[in-house]
């Protein structure tokens, strides 16, 4: 018997199993052993769908493809059709289920029975949960006092915003408390007070990157499109050069320079270590040397840019310009004493941003610090001189202005709570971190109603104490949360949320270069919990407050909402690229939604008249203005850190790492576990450099203690050279890393100083 | 004394006992075994445990072996000795094995089934643990027939373990024919399985180069000097002075080989066998390294300086303990040092320190193997036959003769056959046994073998009173 | 009537791991006869397939998608802090620490060599080769002896140390296609041969061939990248994207002279 007919058995007899398998399963040779899972009624037996969606762990937005067996989601994928991650998907993404299917999600609305932070809760019901949201706003309206609603809100791309947004506007209160001052306002604003619109920058990653700070490569938003752009994945699988969609060339991909105190773990070409918050310095630097060189291309300067040379400002007054800023200053011998980095280093990065287009990218990492204001406005200065901007125009919803009473009106004319827009913070459009003493001194008014929605200020932000006893002072403190997370915990209210693979949304992708996508976001599954999303819960106390806030958002549901809210040609545009997009009763039925559109260039104004006009608002800042040297451009000046330099000798510098997620998600175990360092993935870590190490005595895989003038924290030493000499990195997410930073901040812009702080390290005893 | 020391054996038994509970109802995670490259390594205290056991065990029993051919009076403790030794050391190997298994009752059924010789663990399950502790136990139990026949208490029990020895000259001359070619016999399938036993430590796929087979050979030599250092301890004053002088041969030959090997590869072009032997050298691992070769060392000398003369019991003693530990430690570095150092790729580093369950289990399983070997010297005396050569042949008998071939005949014929088809020789290499259930046909061949030697002996001369008398109490002696 | 169902279904899974013991012993023997089966269409038609990874780590971003991605598909549970702490996590796919003097991490699954030494040293045949050059694990013949660990010079291999445990023990997304392991065997990257196997049957009921395309992203890991850095398919076919990528002057396989010729295929960083 040769071993051919033994196969050929084995092989028929698979084939005829298989053709068994729909009459009976007894000879099945497929047969695994399926994990034992509960059944989810209205599914058959072996039932398979593909749904798709948009993923929520980042605020990159990219479209997902999510397999859903017999009414539970097995697998997320990316789906191949969506213009920022084409299939393609990062564990963050991949690892949401744990989160669909986390055993601590909040399985019902809860009302607080002890006292503050007990942890004594009462179930009840929505319509209860509910009733008692409208009777309080409804009163806080009746006393005449709407602006003492405040909502921090840590979603800022979704429809659910806008939902929110165009809520607290009929109701009448100015606090809407986003969290970009923690995160990329920096560069937002920048973006904001050069070419007039506020949201992420969309970048074209060609030739050359520059990116500054680490999270750009990591965590952000753009991650994805940084990772896809500098693989070469975007260019065109019909281009003749290329074999399989792949170019061949492999110089013809991006370079990625970082420049960072710490090395990304990410993929980079080169990295250049810097001292901490002193990105802008270097950009300056850089532009230095390309004006001094003449390598400004002057049609640029001429045709889109407004303030490089000398200038005329609205009064017809002329003013100096950015050119003669840098001729006078900035040289890289000169900014060596501040960045750490040599001069011809900075010659030859400044040549080669000349060389071929390029582009300098950041987030959130260089501009969180006392100067990030300045330092995001030098950045997108050298992007100018680069020619690397673009206005870009994010999706609103096509909304008329509701008409609010006069209520409102007075109310939304009251100050911010954060004081963003105020003498305190001038420039800046929120300020999250200033919550809290405000709500402790009263000023400028009291709270009584504070929302948190996708916000876990508790646990996310330093200051913890203070957020702990601002809440006591609240009367009525609501959670719309998945997870009883910290701040929850101090809540009277927690509404659970649906979580995002349960609800419908739309939402503004990252934007890609050119295009602004908006990005349907439907129920994958039925909620596995009695929770419903934030968006309905509006919906439903605007309802019920009824006048002028319930004919301001007249629906009945956010799909509702979402299909009256589009334009009729975005509806169709969606219709028409996202496949079909049928309205089925109450829901929506869609494979894929985007819509994508381009926006016209706009000059961009090196010397901001944005910022020139909003400071004249503010008497007591004129002053300051005439000490800059450039009307409308924040001087740069040098970081200020917290600590006592002799007592806390190392700069901290905190980063967010590939798989950080906000509001608490990155403790999914599969995030937890990446084997992206080498060990325990688990505990806290402070990478060192060798020279410190020896320095203070310690030893790769100590026990530490890091301390800074507000908190300490233990942490496993991992010393690297991966890290600048003077500085200790440490990740964002860890317990504990957080309670280290002080929270000071930009006095212009508001922007939260993460990399502010000054720490010493000893080993624990 | 030994009543105390039974009290203290019985007590580490029971504790190992309840650690390997422990590690049944929570698996193998109590154990500090962990993910190779990831930090750790996956053989520690077990596996060199099972190789030093029964590496010792086979040794000492090869030893034995060559002993009884020789038909030494002078050596004659030694090789009675060695049969308790073997099967309490093969016992206590076969423990570690069961305890280091993540699925034992899974190993039952499917080694059985679906055994493959390709893999040394074959060699080691069939070899080793089955066929060795049975040849032993049935050369114990045939060798001490003669001495059951004779113990007046209970003398049911042991009659029926004598299985009617009846001391004629026929008997006597079938003894020492059976046991001087049962020694023979088994002499191969001893140094066979230490052979296996030592591929199974020193190849491996992540070594390349000479290094392994470098120590497999020392694997080999120092198993010798673990199993002449069990006999030196087991042993009376005449016999051990020559016991001592091979254990003094054999440990200065381990010096050498381990000096050697290490100096190998430090030479070595590739990267992770240096990295091995620097761990070794002065890595992590530094400590036991110097700590086995200063024991050895030592060993070496203490036995050497009593070539010419009697060595004391406690001197003796001590030189064996010496060996042991040292062979000991040689197992540990070996097995686990190149497993948490010894990588080819950019792996981190790991660390290995057995938990207490771990040193439990193991501690209980050497009790027990002590308790075994105390019981059996106890009731066994399995000493060579020591009848006159010159006896003259007994008329010999055709069922007897015709049972013993068949039972080789056929045990051969059904190992090779099982060999074969578990080997899968007529289909792709590496696939499945032709039938499942081959292996076990293999060890139903190599049994049945050994029915050879039990057959030629049970089966009795036709004169036999169990045939002349029937229901009547056999004589017993002249 | 809660009750009755309750009684009845309480029946069912006593008749059921009745009838899963005594089957246990040959379940082992089924699979393996299974995935012998396994191969795609193509060896009916007398072509032999060679599956193979490429992985281009100049495009490699280290984001770590395709860990997560393959854990999800595989049903990989999560180790936890303690069993972490104890270098206990599984990854089939993981991350090779960089090597020094440079600081690029890996991404490593299983080499699925040619000549795999894991599969020699077995002592029951829970791991083999199949026809199509996986190297595969039976998950229900494994003794758990750790052998192959020992074997494998890449260090690819994985042992439940413990049971494998889902937050919440809730095993509601866990991946209906795969079986999940139990503690004390030894498991291991499976190139997600059930997507292979998937793929193929589809491609037999369509009557239509197994085109490279269909197959380039068919593993969950080279589903994931985000850069398409990971690329599967038969370096066997010329015509394929893997063979074509193996033959770049960039290609380097790990370990060569461990004489293990893998199929996973690494292109070097390019200038």
């Amino acid at each position: 018997m040769s071993r051919l007919s033994r196969r050929e058995l084995l092989g028929g007899a698979a084939l005829a199993g298989a053709a068994a398998l729909g009459c009976g399963r007894k000879k099945d040779p497929y047969r695994i052993d399926k994990p034992p899972v509960p059944r989810v009624p209205g599914w058959r037996t072996g039932e398979e769908r593909w749904v798709l969606s948009t993923c929520a762990l980042c605020e990159a937005g990219c479209g997902i493809k999510v397999r859903v067996v017999e009414g539970r989601a097995v697998k997320i994928e990316g789906n191949p059709e969506h213009p920022v991650n084409r299939g393609g998907l990062c564990s963050r993404g991949q690892a949401a289920l744990q989160a669909l299917y986390h055993p601590e999600r909040v399985r019902s609305p809860l009302r607080r029975t002890g006292s503050r932070g007990r942890g004594q809760w009462k179930t009840i019901s929505w319509d209860e949960a509910i009733g008692e949201v409208t009777t309080k706003l409804a009163k806080l309206r009746a006393a005449g006092h709407p602006e003492r609603l405040v909502l921090v809100d840590g979603e800022a791309d979704t429809f659910t915003h806008d939902l929110w947004a165009r809520f607290l506007l009929a109701y009448g209160s100015p606090n809407h408390v986003g969290m970009e001052s923690t995160r990329a306002a920096g560069i937002e604003l920048a973006k904001l007070y050069t070419l007039g619109s506020y949201g992420p920058t969309a970048h074209d990653p060609d030739g050359l990157v520059l990116a500054m700070g680490t999270d750009l490569l990591e965590s952000s938003g753009q991650a994805m499109h940084f990772w896809r752009a500098a693989s070469g994945s975007d260019s065109p699988a019909t281009d003749p050069v290329t074999s399989f969609g792949r170019r061949r060339v492999l110089s013809a991909r991006p370079r990625v320079v970082c420049v960072s105190p710490r090395r990304p773990g990410c993929r980079f070409d080169e990295w250049i270590p810097i001292a901490p918050a002193s990105y802008g310095v270097l950009a300056l630097s850089l532009a230095h040397v390309l004006a001094r060189d003449g390598l400004v291309d002057k049609r640029l300067v001429r045709d889109r840019i407004v303030g490089f040379g000398a200038w005329r400002d609205q009064a017809g007054v002329e003013q100096p310009g950015f050119e003669g800023l840098l001729r006078s200053s900035y040289a890289p011998e000169q900014t060596q004493e501040v960045t750490g980095i040599a001069p011809a280093t900075v010659e030859r990065l400044a040549h080669a941003l000349a060389e071929r287009p390029a582009m300098v990218a950041s987030d959130g990492d260089a501009t969180a610090a006392s100067n990030g204001l300045a330092t995001g406005m030098a950045i997108a200065a050298l992007n100018a001189l680069l020619g690397s901007f673009e206005q870009g125009e994010a999706f609103a919803p096509n909304w008329k202005a509701p008409t609010v009473d006069a209520l409102a009106a007075a109310g939304s004319a009251a100050p911010r709570i954060d004081g963003a827009g105020t003498a305190a913070c001038p420039l800046g459009v929120c300020r999250v971190q200033a919550v809290p003493a405000a709500i402790t001194q009263a000023n400028p008014y009291p709270v009584e109603a504070l929302f948190l929605h996708g916000a876990d200020p508790l646990a996310a932000l330093p200051g913890r104490q203070a957020w702990v006893a601002a809440l006591k002072q609240v009367p009525l403190v609501v959670s719309f949360t998945s997870w009883l997370d910290q701040s929850a915990w101090q809540a009277d209210l927690v509404l659970p949320e649906s979580l995002f693979l349960e609800a419908l949304d739309l939402v503004r992708a990252a934007p890609v270069a050119g295009e602004a996508a908006l990005s349907l976001r439907q129920p994958v599954i039925a909620p596995l919990h009695d929770t419903r999303q934030s968006g309905d819960v509006i919906l439903a106390v605007a309802n019920g407050l009824g006048g002028s806030v319930g004919r301001a958002l007249p629906w009945n549901s956010c799909s509702d909402a979402v299909v009256k809210s589009l334009s009729a040609d975005i509806l169709a545009d969606m219709k028409e690229k996202g496949g079909e997009w049928h309205e089925c009763g109450d829901d929506l039925a869609c494979t894929l939604g985007i819509y994508r559109h381009q926006s016209a260039p706009r000059k961009f104004e090196i010397c901001s008249q944005a910022i020139t006009l909003r400071m004249a608002g503010f008497p007591n800042t004129a002053k300051t203005l005439e000490a800059w040297p450039c009307k409308g451009l924040p001087p740069w000046e040098p970081p200020r850190f917290s600590g006592d330099p002799l007592q806390f000798p190392l700069h901290l510098v905190i980063y967010r790492p590939a798989p950080f997620v906000e509001n608490g998600m990155h403790a999914l175990p599969w995030l937890s576990e990446l084997p992206l360092v080498s060990g325990n993935p688990w505990p806290v870590r402070a990478e060192i450099n060798p020279a410190d190490a020896a320095r203070f005595g310690l030893a790769d895989g100590d026990e530490v203690l890091v301390e800074s003038s507000v908190g300490s924290c233990k942490a496993l030493a991992q010393v690297s050279d991966g890290v600048r000499a003077g500085a200790v990195a440490m990740a964002l997410g860890k317990s504990g890393v957080v309670d280290l930073v002080v929270p000071d901040e930009d006095r212009l812009s508001g922007v939260l100083a993460w990399q502010g702080t000054r720490v010493r390290v000893r080993k624990a005893s | 004394m030994k009543r105390a020391a039974i009290v203290v054996l019985t007590a580490l038994v029971t504790i190992g006992a309840y650690a390997w509970v422990q590690q049944v109802v929570h698996g193998e995670a109590v154990a500090d075994l962990r993910t190779i490259g990831a930090g750790g390594a996956v053989w520690g205290l077990y596996v060199v445990g099972d190789g030093f056991f029964a590496s010792a065990a086979l040794a000492g029993l090869a030893l034995a072996c060559v002993l009884r051919v020789r038909r030494s009076r002078e050596t004659e403790s030694a090789a009675r000795m060695a049969l308790p030794l073997g099967v309490a050391g093969l016992v206590a190997s076969l423990g570690c094995v069961l305890a280091d298994l993540g699925r034992p009752m899974a190993a039952m059924v499917n080694l059985p089934l679906f055994g493959r010789p390709r893999s040394p663990f074959f060699g080691t399950f069939t070899l080793v643990a089955g066929a060795s502790l049975l040849a032993t136990v049935v050369h114990l139990g045939l060798a001490s027939r003669p001495q059951w026949a004779e113990r007046p208490q209970t003398a049911w029990l042991w009659r029926s373990l004598a299985c009617g020895w009846k001391e004629t000259a026929s008997a006597r001359w079938r003894r020492e024919r059976v046991d001087f070619w049962l020694s023979l016999a088994l002499l191969p399938l001893f140094l066979g399985g230490i052979v296996i036993l030592g591929i199974v430590f020193g190849v491996r796929a992540g070594r390349p180069g000479w290094q392994g087979g470098f120590e497999v050979v020392t694997f080999v030599v120092s198993g010798g000097a673990a199993g002449c250092s069990l006999l030196a301890l087991a042993t009376r004053a005449p016999t051990r002075a020559n016991v001592l002088r091979l254990l003094g041969v054999l440990t200065s030959l381990t010096v050498l080989l381990v000096v050697a090997g290490e100096i190998l590869a430090l030479r070595t072009p590739y990267s992770s066998v240096q990295r091995y032997a620097r761990a070794l050298l002065d890595g992590p691992y530094r400590n036991l390294y110097w700590a086995e070769l200063v024991l050895f060392f030592l060993a070496a000398i203490m036995s050497l300086v009593t070539w010419r003369k009697t060595a004391s019991g406690i001197w003796s003693a001590i030189t064996a303990l010496l060996v042991c530990a040292a062979v000991f430690i040689e197992r540990f570095l070996v097995l686990v040092a190149w497993q948490t150092h010894g990588l080819g790729l950019s792996w981190p580093a790991g660390t290995y320190h057995p938990t207490l369950i771990e040193w439990s289990v193991f501690a209980g399983l050497a009790a027990a193997a002590a308790l075994v070997f105390r019981l059996l010297v106890k009731i066994c005396a399995a000493g060579t036959a020591t009848s006159d050569p010159t006896d003259p042949p007994p008329a010999g008998r055709r069922l007897r003769s015709l049972t013993t071939a068949a039972c080789l005949i056929l045990g051969f014929a059904a190992a090779s056959v099982g060999l074969a088809l578990s080997a899968g020789l007529a289909s792709a290499p590496l696939l499945d046994p032709i039938l499942p259930g081959s292996p076990l046909v293999f060890l139903a061949g190599l049994f049945l073998m050994l029915l050879a030697p039990v057959a030629c002996e049970l089966i009795p001369d036709r004169d036999s009173p169990l045939y002349e008398s029937s229901g009547g109490v056999p004589a017993t002696t002249k | 009537m809660k009750r009755d169902d309750d009684a009845r279904d309480s029946r069912r899974k006593l008749l059921a791991g009745l009838a899963a013991s005594a089957a246990g012993a040959m379940v082992g023997y089924s699979g393996a006869a299974v995935a012998k089966s396994a191969e795609p269409a193509a060896a009916s038609k007398g072509r032999s397939r060679k599956w193979g990874l490429v992985i281009d780590l100049d495009r490699c971003a280290r984001c770590g998608g395709c860990v997560v991605a393959c854990q999800q598909e595989n049903n990989v549970a999560p180790a936890g802090p303690e069993a972490a702490a104890r270098t206990r996590p599984i990854h089939w796919m993981d991350f090779l620490p960089p090597a020094p003097g440079s600081f690029a991490a890996t991404p490593i699954p299983c080499m699925h060599c040619e000549d795999p030494p894991c599969v020699k040293v077995c002592p029951v045949g829970a791991t083999y080769q199949s026809p199509d050059g996986i190297t595969a694990q039976i998950w229900e013949r494994c003794i758990g002896c750790r052998y192959c660990m020992i074997a494998c010079p890449y260090a690819r291999r994985y042992f439940n140390w413990s049971d494998p445990h889902w937050p919440g023990d809730d095993p509601s997304s866990l991946n209906p296609d795969v079986a999940p392991r139990p503690r004390g065997v030894v498991e291991k990257c499976t190139l997600c041969h059930h997507r292979i196997r998937a793929a193929s049957e589809r491609a037999r009921v369509d009557e239509e061939p197994l085109t490279d395309e269909a197959l380039r992203r068919l593993p969950a890991c080279a589903q994931s990248c985000p850069t398409q850095a990971i690329t599967f398919g038969d370096l066997d076919d010329p015509t394929s994207e893997v063979a074509h990528l193996a033959a770049s002057p960039r290609a380097v396989r790990l370990l060569p002279e461990a004489g293990t010729r893998p199929k996973v295929i690494y292109l070097r960083e390019g200038k």
